[in-house]
């Protein structure tokens, strides 16, 4: 340790070299030739030991100064220690000679060659050094002078030249002369800060993963692309090499999602300065070249924006490039190499050079290698770093970039194809249903005829208090219907159906049915302006009701009043009434949220209708007489999965009234008395019921659990699937305008769980077609992120007249093998996975879902302004997803501040509960950043607000303060008073859920649900959570 | 590819190369002008300060006893664990930071966060636990992140505070000794508990005993306890006399003026949280204190942190403090 010994400083690229590639001093520089010409292995042997002899880089060795953790000194050694060997064989032989090179002793500094002889009789060299001795452009040169002292050796002389400067003179000259100044750190920084900024940055089906092997993918560009691309870097400075990394940047932006900026760490070459043209060592060093791409980013503007990055950064003072410390590695790497062949009189001729990339420890980096006319580029990635097709969406990407680089480069880089028309083409048709429905389905109503006529006496509904034969349904049905024809409804019209969900609705859907008319769901627990919006916008001139009033309809709008007993139409014929449906006659017409404020409405036709069906019951498998249970609002079309099919096939439509399908508690109990084929439900419902129920598994149907109408996490499918037991559970999604459903999926496990954030969508059933698309409307890469478009037979007819968006969303559909056919922009971000189901990313706009009903920020907000007093309006979600919050906040032309629950009964006129937020905060002004936009992240919290509306009353016991914790932490409240009610300060039958799991699990004792709606307010609930504390010290 | 003059081209250079013995991998040279502190700086790149130790065999030992201070920078920055390693490499075990004067929050092994004293305000310059018996030889400080703004450590030499003192006071001082009052358990300063690390009564008597404190149990919780030690010592190393106590600390009158005139206001003169006292128990003068304040103010030497900076002192030769600062600071410390 102590003995005395000298060497040279390193460089700053050696140290950095040292810093990050993990083996250090071991790593080294592999490469290899092709050889043509007869080669003698002795004569290479001393040609090489006369090229060690001229620099003193291949003869330098590298001695730790102290102990593992200190520098290295270069120590350079009189002789030169050069290993020829000698192997034949094939690929794999070759990858195994050059592993060994590779992995030489970790103190040896030999230079080793080593000949190979191919099957085919043809030889190539292997060369490897040390790679702190020797960069990509060493071994250009180290070949060069090789070439040189061979043809010398040939003619018996010893090989000599004179070099300029030795690689310890550069270290050293850089280490007195070409320090960084202040300026040169300042800037170094401002470049890490950079680095730190940038978004985070997520490959195609990127996968989180230890694995330090490589894995690569090798593309060879077309020779008249590689002439285009060659002679378009004539025309820069920084030649193909430029070009190459404008490609590369513009193919990472596709295939990562259009980041507003990114990165990539370039190899530089380091060599401006002449003398250093023909030395050997360590020159090279990694910087990062930076992109902004906006939406009017010309492929012109990128590759002039990387050409003076490049150069700038070759020219650079030594002293100003410092690599960065941090975040280097994370980059994508990128490098570069363009030699012609080596031809030398009296010596081998090389050709077809390679080199290994240096870049082991990033997850992607792209070599390019230039040899002659050819260009070759290698993509090297981790190994199970991407799922499988990630590394090839990338390369598909880059195979794009290049050639419109060759093309027209006033083209802006975002509005690039991705994928040319043959690939696309074969990538529709690979994600499409393999089989198309055959014969066009029936229309349900006509389903349900059909089943009355084979088992009229079977149960088709049945509620709590009765159940209904099918000739029961049936004829019912008929005599309504004559009554709403001689009412004066037609074919074609539109039918208000306000009615809770029960027997009653189902009977009254038929009817309207078999009138030829579609019903349009009036929801009774509406807000009468939200209703009265409907019924205009439709323009009812008829609704079914259960009283005479129904507030709120336009004056001409007639009522027909029913009553368990029909009374209304008892007299008429039970016969069905002779009108026909056609497939586009209307079956419903279904209210969503709509962003201008004003909510939209969708027209599914009964052919659209009979098509979901008819796919629904084939993906899920579903056979013979279905039973099922109707727990949804028949407001949306979340329900219709479970609501039709058992009618059509002959099964058992129980009917679960809405007050006992939100109470999580009630819901348990029906669900595990009884045993049903079919469950459609969301998640947060599921898991709410769940979290209450005694045995979860009592509580799945027998045959298919489906899911839809929000995200599903892998933490819920966790919870569900350890009781499945043979049900199947399938995760099923579908906007309103396609009607119910186009994408479902079986779920059998957890094998995306690392790919995905949530549980994938499954594939198109056999009514839909689905493609996901650039905002070109063209097909990008799997694993590339794009918007879902949907065609298929169950595109609606889309919104009724009057909205603008019609245009927009529904147009005509370029992949559909029919001609006219149609497909809807969904709005939702998504992309294809390897096995081509999709996964959901999240909404291109600010529509959100609140316990599977969709919402429209926008609407929200656009609702607020309507009040005199707001100037301005923000709506945003806080909370997870069981514990999800809306925030209001508002500026106030009266000038308040804080706390702004004057505006809740204004928006509760004429919005439905789900839509109304949590809290309302008054704010100055919003914040605002840098461009002008609201800074979100700069809003304050709620609860630094609500202070105000804490109750005086403290919690007295400490039962009432830990329940008043414990909601505080479920409502975002900063205090909760004894005597505040839970759900007059936010709290409602969901969170009730949650409210009630916390409490459990906070004192140990079995609080019921049923027992906070009795028991509302803090004082009350404490109060009996004693009673129960003390029942059980009893016991 | 022809360039211009290129900033390498010319002169062949002379070599330089780098001895790899430790001693020569460390530039030395005084920290200051003035000052017999002194900064190693490393000749080149990732030098690991243990192993430097390590190879160096006394070389730093040598500089701590000839200088009294060390200033390590350029180093490879250390952790709390590195620091406890070069500490304890440095001179055997780490002394436990028992008889508490200021809460601070362990951090590894017996390596301490600096101590976690308001940061707008100044600790005066002192000798780690002068105002007992027995005292760490060696301090180590490491700065993990500087202060936005000030946050210095100061260091002053203790053998020219004690030159520097009036010969009066010296006098004084070196006749009586200084006794040190402290009262726990008042609420306003450390508990007993927390001060010796024991919620044993027993323990602390015998452990007091050991140290030559008196201990006096008052009502509730409270203890007073009183010592008397040296005003000043002989360094070990440089045979040097050093001015070496905590009167100016203890001293009510260190503290901020409010704080002071509600302490006063609030306990009798015995009851004070802590105070320090001449050796025979009668009350220090202010003007003994002022002078103390002015010496030590006249060898003060600061200058700014940087990141991964470690200084090794001799408890004994220089005294230590920490000058206000703004933002976040991070230092450890620890003691051998």
């Amino acid at each position: 340790m102590n003995e005395s010994w000298e060497g040279f400083r390193l460089s700053r690229q050696q140290e950095h070299l040292l810093g990050r590639v993990a083996g250090g001093p071991a790593s080294r520089t592999v490469s290899g030739v092709r050889l043509s010409g007869p080669v003698d292995r002795e004569v290479l042997e001393r040609a090489a030991h006369d090229v060690a002899s001229v620099h003193e880089s291949l003869r330098t060795a590298y001695r730790k100064v102290l102990g593992e953790n200190s520098t290295v000194l270069m120590v350079i050694e009189d002789e030169p220690r050069i290993r020829v060997t000698e192997h034949t064989g094939d690929g794999a032989t070759l990858a195994a000679v050059a592993d060994e090179l590779r992995d030489a002793d970790p103190e040896d500094r030999v230079v080793r060659l080593a000949l190979f002889g191919h099957a085919d009789g043809s030889r190539s060299l292997l060369l490897s050094a040390p790679r702190l001795s020797m960069d990509g452009r060493s071994v250009e040169v180290f070949l060069r002078d090789l070439q040189q002292a061979y043809a010398a050796r040939q003619d018996g002389a010893r090989w000599d030249r004179d070099i300029e400067v030795q690689y310890a003179d550069y270290a050293q000259w850089q280490f007195e002369e070409a320090m960084p100044t202040r300026e040169d750190k300042e800037a170094a920084a401002d470049r890490q800060t950079r680095l730190a900024d940038l978004p985070p940055r997520h490959l195609p089906l990127e996968v989180r993963s230890a694995e330090t092997a490589h894995e690569a993918l090798d593309w060879t560009v077309p020779a008249s692309l590689a002439r285009e691309l060659r002679a378009l870097g004539g025309a820069y400075d920084s030649g193909l090499r430029g070009v190459m990394l404008t490609g590369w940047l513009a193919a990472l932006w596709h295939a990562t999602g259009r980041p507003a900026s990114l990165a990539v760490d370039a190899t530089l070459s380091r060599r401006a300065m002449g003398e250093l043209e023909s030395a050997i060592g360590l020159f090279e060093l990694p910087m990062p070249v930076f992109a902004d791409i906006s939406d009017g980013t010309t492929l012109a503007d990128l590759l002039r924006a990387v050409d003076q990055q490049l150069s700038a950064l070759e020219r650079a003072d030594e002293g100003s490039v410092l690599p960065p410390r941090h975040h280097g590695a994370a980059l994508p790497g990128f490098g570069f190499s363009d030699v012609a062949d080596f031809t030398a009189v009296g010596a081998p001729a090389f050709s077809g050079l390679w080199i290994e990339p240096s870049d082991d420890g990033r997850k992607i980096g792209l070599q390019v290698r230039g040899a002659g006319e050819e260009i070759r580029v290698t993509l090297r990635h981790q190994a199970n770093g991407m799922a499988e097709g990630g590394a090839e969406a990338v390369l598909a990407c880059l195979r794009a970039t290049l050639t419109a680089l060759g093309g027209d480069r006033s083209a802006a880089v975002p509005e690039l194809a991705l994928l040319d028309e043959d690939e696309a083409r074969a990538l529709v048709s690979a994600t499409q249903p393999a089989r198309a429905s055959s014969a066009a389905p029936m229309h349900w109503h006509r389903q349900v005829e059909g089943t009355a006529e084979r088992t009229p006496d079977a149960v088709a509904l049945s509620t709590d208090v009765r159940d209904w034969s099918y000739r029961e349904l049936d004829r019912a049905a008929n005599r309504l219907a004559h009554e709403l024809t001689a009412r004066g409804v037609r074919a074609g019209s539109l039918v208000g159906l306000c009615l809770e969900r029960s027997d009653l609705a189902v009977v009254t859907m038929l009817a309207i049915a078999k009138a030829g008319a579609g019903y349009v769901p009036v929801d009774p627990q509406l807000p009468a302006r939200r209703r009265s919006a409907i019924a205009t916008a439709v323009g009812l001139r008829h609704v079914v009701a259960t009283t005479e009033k129904v507030p709120d309809m336009p004056v001409d709008c007639e009522v027909v009043v029913v009553d368990p007993d029909l009374w209304v139409c008892a007299g008429r014929d039970s016969e069905r009434p002779d009108v026909e449906t056609r497939d586009d006659s209307p079956a419903y017409v279904l209210f969503t949220s709509g962003s201008t404020g004003t909510p939209k409405g969708v027209l599914v036709g009964h052919g659209q209708l009979a098509a979901y069906l008819d796919g629904a019951m084939d993906r899920l498998g579903l056979t013979g007489a279905i039973d099922s249970v109707a727990l949804s609002t028949l407001g949306t079309d979340l329900g219709n999965t479970a609501l039709f099919p058992p009618l059509m096939t002959g099964g058992r439509l129980r009917i679960v009234a809405a007050d006992v399908s939100s109470d999580a508690q009630a819901l348990a109990e029906l669900l595990a008395a009884e045993s049903y084929d079919l469950v459609k439900i969301t998640p947060t419902h599921l898991e709410a019921v769940i979290t209450v129920a005694e045995d979860p598994a009592k509580l799945l149907p027998r045959e298919a659990l489906v899911l839809g109408g929000e995200p599903l996490g892998w933490g819920t499918y966790n919870m569900l699937k350890g009781f499945l037991g043979d049900c199947r559970l399938y995760n099923h999604y579908g906007p309103s305008e396609t009607t119910v459903g186009v994408l479902c999926g079986q779920v059998t496990s957890n094998e995306f769980a690392g790919l995905t954030s949530t549980v994938p969508l499954g594939t198109p059933m056999r009514h839909a077609r689905t493609y996901v698309l650039d905002p070109q409307r063209r097909p990008v890469p799997v694993g590339v992120p794009g918007e879902l478009w949907i065609g298929g037979s169950s595109v609606s007819q889309g919104y009724l007249a009057g909205t603008a968006e019609q245009q927009e969303r529904f147009v005509e559909d370029p992949f559909a093998e029919l001609p006219g056919a149609r497909m809807y922009r969904s709005g939702d971000k998504v992309r294809l996975l390897p096995d081509h189901s999709l996964e959901f990313l999240g909404r291109v706009d600010r529509q959100i879902k609140v316990r599977g009903f969709r919402v429209e920020l926008g609407e929200i907000e656009a609702v607020m302004r309507r009040h005199p007093r707001v100037t301005g309006s923000l709506v945003v979600v806080t909370g997870e997803s069981t514990a999800m919050h809306l925030v209001a906040y508002l500026t106030d032309a009266e000038g308040s501040r804080g706390q702004a629950e004057w505006l809740r009964p204004f928006l509760a006129e004429s919005l439905p509960e789900f839509m109304i937020p949590t809290h309302f905060v008054a704010l100055d002004a919003f914040p605002m950043t840098g461009t002008g936009k609201i800074d979100s992240s700069m809003l304050p919290a709620p609860s630094s607000y609500n202070a105000a509306s804490a109750s005086g009353v403290a919690p007295r016991t400490p039962t009432e303060k830990k329940v008043a914790d414990v909601i505080a932490q479920l409502l975002l409240l900063n205090d909760v008073g004894a005597d505040q009610d839970f759900f007059e300060i936010g709290g409602h039958s969901l969170l009730a859920t949650q409210l009630i799991f916390r409490l459990r699990d906070e004192f140990k004792v079995n609080l019921k649900l049923r027992a906070l709606f009795e028991r509302p307010v803090v004082s009350e609930l404490a109060e009996f959570i004693d009673q129960l504390l003390e029942q059980k010290a009893g016991e | 590819m022809s360039q211009k003059t290129s900033p390498l081209a010319g002169t062949r250079r002379t070599r330089k190369p780098v001895s790899a013995r430790a001693e020569a991998l460390v530039a030395v040279e005084p920290l200051f002008e003035g000052t017999r502190m002194v900064s190693c700086t490393p000749t080149v790149a990732l030098l690991d300060a243990r192993e430097w130790l390590a190879g160096s065999g006394t070389m730093l030992r040598r500089l701590r006893d000839e200088h009294g201070a060390v200033l390590l920078r350029g180093f490879s920055p250390l952790d709390a664990d590195g620091l406890g390693e070069l500490a304890t490499a440095m001179s055997g075990g780490l002394l436990d930071y028992n008889n508490r004067s200021t809460p601070r929050t362990r951090v590894s092994g017996n390596v301490f966060t600096s101590t976690e004293y308001p940061a707008d305000q100044t600790i005066p310059l002192h000798n780690e636990m002068s105002y007992t018996d027995a005292w760490p030889d060696t301090l180590f400080f490491a700065c993990v992140v500087p202060a936005e703004e000030g946050g210095e450590t100061p260091f002053a030499d203790s053998a020219r505070v004690y030159d520097r003192v009036p010969a009066g006071i010296r006098e004084r001082f070196e006749r009586h000794g200084v006794m040190y009052v402290r009262n726990f358990g008042h609420g306003v300063d450390l508990s007993w508990q927390e001060a010796f690390q024991s919620e044993d009564r027993d323990e602390v008597d015998a452990y007091c005993r050991e140290h030559g404190m008196q201990t006096e149990w008052l009502g509730g919780d409270r203890l007073r306890t009183r010592h008397v030690v040296q005003a000043t010592t002989v360094s070990r190393t440089t045979g040097r006399k050093v001015w070496f106590n905590q009167a100016h600390l203890f001293h009510v009158s260190s503290l901020p003026g409010g704080v002071e005139k509600v302490l006063r206001e609030s306990f009798a003169e015995d009851e004070l949280p802590r105070n320090a006292l001449y050796g025979d128990g009668s009350p220090l003068d202010p003007a003994d204190l002022a002078g103390i304040r002015a010496a030590y103010a006249a060898e003060e030497i600061a200058f700014p942190w940087q990141s991964g900076d470690i200084v090794i002192i001799d408890n004994e030769q220089f005294a230590h403090g920490r000058r206000p600062y703004s933002g976040t600071r991070s230092t450890l410390v620890a003691m051998a």
